[in-house]
Parts: structure tokens; sequence; C-alpha cells
């Protein structure tokens, strides 16, 4: 069971105040009684100390002690006198009672308790018979002779009621003291602590809840700590929507600047490349015409350099696209091993050239027919296998199939260079290469590997590397794919 | 001419002088002690007059200046009406030599033979000690006079009795002649409804010891107890006075019946017990009298004339031992006790 910080501190300082209370009520119980017992004892003492002297009075009018009589009304007196005492009575040294505040007991002859008896001081002593606590007063003719004792008994179970008394009173006051704290506390901290942080809390619930949603704040909670942190909560609140609105702001400027960059960089990279396209083509009528050896070798040059600018433009047109929204993925039915088959025989002439055996392998339980965008595979797969190409100069490249859950893995391997495993995740950013030296010596945008990227995520796929530098890499690309029956 | 100048001047001298002499007198006077007469009914020392005149002292208070003169009646002795009236006399003649500011009188004699003479005067008088009424004395509404009245604590007397012995039922009252007895006899006689179940049997005034002695001895046949009025006038058979100490000696050696009294003096000379009246506390109410009228400058006929209330419960232990009587602790220790005779201490 959970318990709210209401309930807490309320259980902390019930516990704390419970232990006051049993601490104080104990002690003051116990200095009580024991302050009662010498309070009865000097009133004991003080009431035999006052028979005493009468006593001692009417034996100064040479009256003797065995003489006296009716003197156990002055007993009867004193104990009707003060509460708690109960009894009072004359003892001869021989342990004869000569008065009692009792009638019966008067003339009885008394079992001395030890301590008792044969002293002429007032002395106190515990009677185990009558379970009192006795002060003993001699009692002195005029010729200083002890001539009898005054007892004044009180029982000792007066002190435990005393003390029973006031443990059950203290007790009941304590706890009604702390009921009625308890309540005032729960007024209190419900009022001045658990309100305001179950107020705060519940607006840091609704936003963390609400994602992006600062609109609520937290209620005036007074000038103390706690509404002092509540209003530094709400400015900050006020700071993060601000900042939430000028980051969307921003955002949406810098979507809108990316899109107009993207859309202004597929217009005119269209605009560029169809003057390209015109001038390759112009070439290409030109080198079928008869040259010299030189112009034909200028006609050559021509051609590569602009086949080569054509393609980085059509590269950054498929970026542009990408990032201006408006690539579109058209899917249809085609043949798996027709593709792979067609991708690498497109590459293989490039491959021949640096004397680079390539194969590709579409293990027999992959699906013969698929949907997706083949237009786009093939061009995934053409860039993979062109890189390869560029960064191997010795060995193979090899493109296989894969089927991972409903997912097509188009793997290609190769024995080139590699590529450390933390620049990876880099390769597949816009414009970046392994690193700058790599772009001095092998060329290229930069673009490719994150058009595949974009291209893969397009089609509920991801992307890929696994490589070891100097031991050749596997690039590969996923795609979700629709099987379609043989 | 000259001579007549003289005489005029002479003349105007005189009047001058005599007229500083008197505007002089009164200062003087307020610079002397106050003078206060004490005429005392009965003689000194004798711890009933001795203890009004020390009361009256404590009650007129030691911060006033005060010149005492105190004369003696001694009516004890002087007991006939002559010597009495030539007692009297005695003291107006005093009082008209030295011109006290206050009388103080004690007893019903001094009442008869000086304040009396003073009735509606300036003289201002103040009392205690007087058992008759101011009626009787010929002083009621004396726009001079003041004082306290003695009335005796007859039934708390009585109980007490009762207290100590339970069998008392009778009572026979005995005393002597004198006048003064007459009102508190009469008291006495009423008072008696206060006390149901107890009987006055006899009431005897005696003048000689023998017819005292007799009436004693007769008592216990009638009576179980005795009530003592005073017995200061009662002679022997040659006419002479015996004195009261005497008296009650022989009544305490010879009596068989316990007795009562109201006067502490009576204990200490063999009476059983009493709840007396306190002779110092009368003389302290008197003082407080005289206090008012020379101090606070009040008129005597202002002042309520009322007896003292405080009686002192009183028992003579070495009369209870005679008769054989163990008195209660609680009687013994709320009371005065007095535990031998008074001639056993001379």
């Amino acid at each position: 069971m959970t318990l709210g910080l209401r309930n807490k501190i309320a259980l902390i300082v019930v516990g704390v105040v419970l232990t006051g209370i049993v601490a104080i009520t104990a002690t003051s119980s116990l200095l009580f009684s024991a302050q009662y017992a010498d309070a009865l004892l000097s009133r004991s003492h003080a009431i035999a100390k006052g028979l005493s002297i009468q006593l001692e009075r009417l034996l100064a009018l040479d009256i003797r002690i065995d003489e006296l009589i009716g003197f156990e009304e002055q007993c009867i007196e004193a104990v009707r006198a003060y509460e708690g005492i109960s009894y009072a009575q004359v003892v001869s040294p021989q342990g004869q009672v000569l008065f009692h505040s009792q009638n019966n007991r008067i003339g009885t002859k008394l079992n001395l308790p030890a301590g008792s008896g044969g002293e002429d001081r007032p002395r106190t002593i515990t009677d185990n018979v009558e379970n009192t606590y006795v002060s003993i007063v001699p009692v002195m003719d005029p010729s200083g002779n002890r001539v009898a004792d005054v007892w004044v008994g009180f029982p000792r179970e007066q002190i435990v009621a005393q003390r029973n008394a006031m443990l059950i009173a203290g007790f009941g006051v304590g706890l009604c003291v702390l009921i009625l704290g308890l309540a005032f506390l729960y007024f209190t901290l419900s009022r001045y602590v658990t309100g305001p942080i179950a107020a705060f809390s519940r607006v840091v619930s609704h936003v963390r809840d609400n994602q992006g949603d600062y609109s609520v704040r937290v209620p005036p909670q007074g000038d103390d700590e706690l509404g002092g942190m509540m209003q530094g909560f709400n400015q900050l609140l006020d700071q993060i929507e601000q900042r939430d609105r000028d980051l969307v702001q921003a955002k949406e400027a810098s979507d809108a600047a990316n899109r107009a960059k993207s859309e202004f960089l597929a217009t005119m990279s269209h605009e560029i490349r169809t003057p390209m396209n015109a001038v390759l083509g112009m070439n290409d009528l030109l080198m079928r015409t008869e040259l010299t050896d030189k112009q034909r070798r200028y006609a050559t040059n021509v051609q590569s350099a602009g086949r080569w600018l054509l393609g980085i433009l059509n590269d950054i047109l498929d970026f542009s696209k990408v990032e201006a929204g408006k690539l579109s993925l058209n899917p249809a039915p085609f043949s798996l091993h027709t593709l792979i088959e067609e991708a690498v025989q497109m590459q293989s002439e490039m491959a021949e050239k640096k004397s680079l055996g390539i194969s590709w392998e579409v293990p027999e339980e992959m699906p013969g027919r698929l949907r997706g965008d083949s237009g786009r595979l093939m061009q995934m797969l053409t860039n993979l296998i062109s890189n390869a190409i560029k960064f191997t100069e010795q060995g193979q490249i090899k493109v296989s199939v894969s089927r991972t859950g409903d997912r097509m893995v188009f793997a290609v391997t190769d024995t080139g260079i590699g590529v450390a495993a933390d620049i990876v995740p880099k390769l597949f950013e816009p414009f970046t290469q392994a690193d700058s030296s790599t772009s001095r010596r092998y060329g290229g945008t930069g673009l490719g590997l994150a058009i595949v990227k974009q291209l893969a995520e397009a089609m509920e796929g991801d992307v890929g590397a696994d490589s070891t530098p100097g031991q050749g890499a596997t690039f590969w690309f996923s795609a979700r794919l629709e099987v379609l029956p043989a | 001419m000259n001579r007549m100048i003289r005489w005029a001047l002479s003349f105007l001298a005189i009047l001058a002088t005599g007229q500083a002499l008197a505007a002089d007198a009164p200062a003087a006077m307020a610079n002397r002690p106050l003078r206060v007469f004490h005429v005392m009914s009965f003689d000194s020392p004798w711890r009933w007059t001795d203890g009004q005149l020390e009361g009256f002292k404590k009650g007129l208070g030691s911060d006033v200046k005060v010149e005492y003169r105190v004369f003696q009646m001694d009516v004890k002795r002087n007991s006939t009406n002559e010597a009495k009236e030539k007692k009297g006399q005695e003291a107006r003649a005093i009082i008209e030599e030295w011109k006290p500011d206050l009388v103080y009188t004690s007893d019903d004699d001094a009442q008869t033979y000086v304040t009396r003479h003073y009735a509606n005067t300036k003289l201002p008088f103040v009392f205690s000690g007087m058992n008759k009424t101011p009626a009787d004395h010929g002083i009621q509404g004396a726009s001079n006079i003041a004082g306290v009245l003695e009335q005796e604590h007859f039934v708390e007397t009585v109980k007490l009795l009762q207290a100590v012995n339970p069998k008392v039922k009778r009572l026979a009252v005995i005393g002597d002649d004198a006048p003064h007895w007459a009102p508190v006899i009469e008291r006495i006689r009423t008072r008696m409804a206060q006390l149901p179940g107890t009987t006055l049997v006899s009431v005897d005034i005696v003048k000689t010891f023998d017819e005292y002695k007799a009436k004693i001895q007769s008592y216990p046949q009638v009576a179980d107890a005795v009530v003592q009025l005073g017995v200061f006038v009662i002679k022997d058979n040659k006419g002479e006075a015996v004195k009261y100490q005497d008296i009650l000696r022989w009544t305490a050696e010879n009596s068989k019946l316990p007795d009562v009294s109201f006067w502490i003096d009576r204990i200490h000379y063999g009476v059983l017990t009493a709840v007396t009246v306190s002779e110092r506390e009368q003389g302290l109410a008197a003082g407080k009298l005289a206090r008012s009228i020379l101090v606070d400058k009040a008129t005597p006929s202002s002042l309520p004339m009322k007896p003292t209330l405080k009686g002192t419960p009183s028992i003579s232990l070495a009369r209870a031992k005679a008769l054989n009587y163990s008195i209660k602790s609680s009687l013994l220790l709320s009371s005065e006790v007095v535990t031998a005779y008074e001639w056993e201490k001379q």
C-alpha cells in the first residue's frame, strides 16, 4: 500500500508525538509517584508529630500515658481530616495499642515490624502486614522518657492508584491532544503542503502525458517556499512553451527553407540536366561521325565527363526529391531473379575493366515474384554495386538476397578497402564519405548511400554495413516487399 | 494725666499677657500625655482587675501617650454601702483635682459610686466588667458613657461540665449578696431553657461562711453540681470578711459535688470547670472604645454597649483528680488546664 505525502508526514508525527507522550507520561507518573509518596510520608509524619505534641502536652499536665482517656478521638480526627491516611494509633513500647482511629483495635497487641520499635527518633517503616507505609514519632514524657509511639500509616496501594490514575489521565489527555493535533496537522498539511504539491503533481502529470501541451499552470500557492517553487515552475513552463513555439516556428521555417531549397535544386537540376542530355546527345551523334583520333579522343572525354556530371545531377535530383517530399514509389510486380541479374549485368563491364569478379546469388527458397518499385530497387543495387567496384582494387564482388521476417535483404559484398565500424553510420548521411582523403581519391558526391537509406526507409526497411578496414565490406539494405504467388 | 496713662498701659499689658497665656494653653495641653483615671471596684493585685487594665492599655494602643492613675475601691473589704460611698467620694475628688481626659471604671460598684455621678457631663467614661445593665446603674443613654458589658457563658459552662460528667442534671447556684449578682441570676434562670434535661434546683444567697458551708454540704442530696457566683462579701461569725480564696479552698477540700464558675481565677482556687469570661478581652474592648473617643474623637453615646463573646474553657485538673474524674483528652487539649491549686503553688 502506497502512502501519500500527507499520510507519511502524519504517520511520522504520530510516531514522534506518541513516543513523546509515552515517555513524558511514564516519566511524569514515576516522578509524581515518588513525589506523592514523599508528600504522603511528610504529611503522615507531620500528623504523627502533631499527635505526639498533643500527647506530650497532656503528659506535661502530670497525667500518665495510661491515665489518658479519649485520645482515640484525636486519632480519628486526624484520619478524617487528612485524605489518604488509613490509620493513626498510639502504641506503647511493648506494642500495646493504647489508642487507635479504629475502636476495635484499641487494646490489641502488635507484632512490631522490623525497625518499628526501640528508637527515640522519628522514622518511617514499611508494614507488610498492613501493606502500608508508616511514620513513627516517639512520645516523650516531661522526664525525657519515651512512653509511647504515634504511628500514622497510609496504604501503599494509594500511591499505585494515584500513579495509575495519572498514567490514564496523561495518556487520555495525550491521545486527545494527539487526535486534535493530527486533525489540525491534516488540515494544515492539506492547505499548505500536500494541496499545493498535488496541484503541482497534476500539472507535471498533464505535461508528461500530453506531449507538447504546456498550457496548464499551477494555481498560485502563497508566498512561502512552495509558492516560490510553483511560481518558478510556472515560469519554467512559460519559457518552455515559448521556446517550443519558437522551435516549431524555426522548424517550420527550416522545413520550408529546406523544401524550397530542394524544390529549387530539383527544378535547377532539371534545368541543368536537360542541356546536359542535349550535350551528351550531340556528342554521341558527333562520335558517330568520322573523326580523327584526336577528335575521337576529345569527344570520348567529353562523353565520360558529361555522363559523370549527369550522374551527379541525377543523384542531386533524387536526393532533392526525397527532401522535398516528392519521392513516390511505384510498386508493381517484378521478378527477383531478373532484378538481380540485370543489376549485376549493368555493372559487369565496369567490373571487368578493373579485373574484378562479380557474381550474384538468389537462394531457391527466395520468392520468385514480388511487388515493389523495381526501378528504385535497381537504383539502390546499382549504387551499392558501383560503390563496391569503386572501392575494390582486386578480388570479387558478390550480390546476394536473403529474407528476414517480412523483409527482403539485399547485400553487396566486396573485397575492397573496407571501412571502420564507427564511420559506417556517417556514410549514410548526405554529403559524407569516410574521410576527406576518400573523397579526393575516389570522388563522388556523398549522396548515393544517403539516397539508398532514404529509399530503404521509404520501403519500410533499413540500411547497414558490416566491414573491417582492409578486409572488404558488405553493404546491405532491406525493404518490405509483398510476396506474390509464383 | 500721667498716672492715668500708666494705668491704661498696665491694663493693656495685663490683657495682652492673659491672651497670650490663653493662646498657649491649648498648645501646651496638646503636647502633654492623655490622662486616664482608672477606678477599679475591686483591688489589685488580682487577676481579674489586673487583666482588665492590661487589656485596656493594649486596646488603647501603645502609640498613644497616656498617663494612668489607678484607684482601688476594694469593695471586698469595703463591702458596706457606706464604705463604698466613701471610696466613691475619694475617687470623685481625684477626678476633680486631676482632671483626667477619660475615666475608665471596672465592675459594677465603680459605676454605682463614680460613673453614675458624671452621666451626661463632658467627661467621657468607659467601663468594663459590668454585670448589671446600664439602666440598672442609671447610665442608659448617657451622652458621655460607653462600655463593655460582662455576661457570663452559663450555657457553655454547664455543657462543659456535662462533658466531664454526663450525669450532671441538677444545678444549685450559690453566691454572696452583692447586688450585681441579681442580673446574673436572672440571666441564669432565663438561659436554663437552653439546657433541656437540666434543672435549676436552688439559688442560694448567703451572707456568712457557716451558711455557705451548710449549703454546700446539703447540696449532694438535691443537686448534682454547684454553680459558684461571687463569694467576696461573706463574713465569718464575727462579722469579719472571709477571703474568697479560703472559701473556695474549703469548698475544694470538702465539697463532694463538681462545681462551675465563670472566671479563671476561680479555677485556680479549686472550682472544677468554667467557660471563663476573659478579663483581658473585657479590658481590650474597653480600651478600643477609649481610643475611639480620645483619638478618633467619637462621641461615647455613639458606641454601642455590648458584651464580649469570647470565652475560654478551663478545667482544674487538681479538682478533677480530687473528684476522681478522668478528663477526656479532647477536653484537656481544648481547655486552659490548671494543674494545681493556687495555694499549693505558694
